[in-house]
């Protein structure tokens, strides 16, 4: 059977601000860490 | 472009509650971003599409409960109430959302409850009277549809399975011709 786009497309939000919301999830918990534990390197 | 290295020992202690919070979330994200993609893969079989749309409200259900609901630990808490107003604002945004009535066609439906509809469905399958009610709603929505299997060289009911790839492509090139006339129905390759 067809699968239609309305179906989905909520999921598509809530996913877009989830992903949001553990991606500064993640940055401050990084930012958080004692100095020394993290560090920056060109790629 | 930058990169952040750190040793996991360091920066994600196993003892530490918020470390393994955070490091939920993280495999959680991993799994969003690869399922995400498939579900909304521009070509694919419906039949494909409609697992990966399955499995990606699963997912969404079960993570949303992690980003939303209040924390047992209170080191979490804390933890999640000094974010930058940013992330707050991004985790009432889920919050609402979870919340909001967002199908045209089904007004009543609660985005919420519709997640968890799909995950039991998903991983329940039809178990219990709401979910065999359920069932049997969609099997009455297709009663006047004709479909079929394919047969193999022996006559015998093709698979998709791992070990038969021919069956898999065949399977992935078959489309189910849906209409109201039986005389016109029929499963076809579209090769």
């Amino acid at each position: 059977m067809p699968v239609s786009r309305e179906m989905y497309e909520p999921f598509i939000a809530l996913n877009g601000q989830v992903v949001l919301f553990i991606n500064h999830v993640e940055a401050s918990y990084l930012h958080g860490l004692p100095a020394g534990v993290v560090t920056r390197e060109d790629d | 472009m930058k990169r952040l290295r750190f040793h996991m020992a360091e920066a994600f202690p196993p003892s530490d509650p918020v470390a393994l919070w955070v490091m939920n979330l993280s495999i959680a994200l991993g799994d969003l971003r690869i399922v995400a993609i498939y579900a909304t893969r521009d070509e694919q079989p419906d039949a494909e599409r409609l697992y990966f749309v399955r499995l990606f409200a699963s997912h969404l259900r079960e993570i949303a409960k992690l980003v939303a609901e209040d924390h047992k630990n209170e080191e979490v808490r804390a933890f999640v109430a000094a974010l930058p107003q940013p992330g707050q604002d991004a985790r009432v945004e889920v919050d609402r959302m979870l919340h909001t009535h967002p199908y045209k066609h089904r007004p009543d439906v609660i985005l919420w409850r519709d997640l968890k509809r799909v995950r039991d469905d998903t991983f329940h399958y039809a178990s219990d009277d709401a979910s065999h009610e359920r069932l049997r709603t969609a099997m009455n929505a297709v009663t006047d549809l004709e479909s079929g299997h394919l047969l193999d060289d022996n006559e015998e009911l093709e698979r998709n399975t791992p070990t038969s790839p021919r069956a898999t492509e065949r399977m992935r090139s078959t489309r189910t011709i849906r209409c109201r006339s039986a005389e016109r129905c029929m499963s076809r390759s579209s090769r």
